[in-house]
């Protein structure tokens, strides 16, 4: 013999949907709700996608914009002496040991 | 229970933008949800609210449910979250429904009814969320074990134990509240 607590209960007062018609509106309702929301959110991604290629194209713009303005923009004069001789020969008055003759021939641009 | 293979039928055309696959959808695996929100929020017009709406969030973001032939057990996990939400919004409150003010209107039902299903949520009051949930599935809906299982993560053995223990309990329940009145 079956035990009692194998023996299904009945839950019918619980039904929420005992009316076929209901649960076919309650459906139909959930369906609707849902392809509005579903419709919302790929129109939200395409207003984004937009957007995106919208501030792409302004970053591009900003960064050519930036990028004329700085090669056109005249650069500061070199402050590096033209000249080795500018520094060496001075370094030749502030110090003790006198330079060779390798040394002048190089600052002269004659060394071999 | 629709099989495994029509329900990843009905996902893959309701990805592709079939309205009726969402209303097929819902109209097969409505009662399995309300089963899942009765077992945690254990109102009745409360759990239509939530399966409702976890429903539509369940169909809005349907590109996540990563197996199709897995939906019921993926949409449960949904309702079961937007339950326990709806517990916490309401400060964790949990009501046993008010068997003489029924606020259901979307769902008229006479007298008698009303007093059924507050004296059985009553006695369900006794369960934990898993007891309730398995035996509402078996008994109300009417899943077998295999499928109980297979959408609770759970085994089949486990799944007869629960509803085993959940029997019990809801009969005691509804002995003593037949020997004294209201339970």
């Amino acid at each position: 013999m079956m035990d009692r607590d194998e023996e299904k209960l009945d839950l019918s007062g619980l039904d929420p949907v005992t009316d076929p018609r209901r649960l076919e509106a309650v459906s139909t309702l959930i369906a609707r709700r849902a392809i509005a929301a579903r419709a919302r959110k790929t129109s939200l991604w395409a207003t984004l996608v937009a957007y995106a290629r919208w501030a792409a194209a302004l970053s591009a713009a900003s960064a050519a914009a930036v990028l004329f303005l700085v090669m056109s923009t005249p650069t500061a004069p070199d402050l590096q002496p033209d000249d080795p001789a500018d520094v060496v020969v001075p370094s030749w008055a502030e110090g003790d040991a006198e330079p060779t003759a390798d040394d002048i021939l190089q600052v002269l641009g004659d060394a071999p | 229970m629709l099989s495994a293979t029509e329900v990843e039928h009905l996902v893959e055309r309701a990805l592709a933008g079939e309205p009726e696959s969402f209303s097929a959808l819902a109209r097969a695996h409505y009662r399995a949800a309300y089963c899942t929100a009765l077992s945690i929020v254990r109102a009745s017009a409360d759990a239509e609210d939530v399966v409702q709406d976890a429903m539509v969030s369940a169909f809005t973001e349907l590109e996540s449910c990563r197996e199709p032939a897995r939906f019921p057990g993926w949409l449960l996990s949904i309702v079961r979250r937007a339950a326990l939400m709806s517990l916490r919004k309401r400060g964790r409150a949990r009501r046993v429904e008010d068997v003489a003010a029924p606020a259901d209107e979307a769902a008229p039902a006479s007298g008698g009814d009303v007093l059924l299903r507050g004296r059985l949520l009553a006695a369900a009051g006794s369960l934990s969320d898993r007891q309730a949930e398995v035996l509402f599935l078996h008994d109300l809906e009417g899943w077998t074990h295999p499928e109980i299982a297979d959408a609770l993560g759970i085994s089949e053995v486990n799944a007869r134990q629960i509803l085993f223990e959940a029997r019990k309990k809801m009969r005691a329940r509804l002995g003593e509240a037949d020997a004294g009145g209201v339970p």
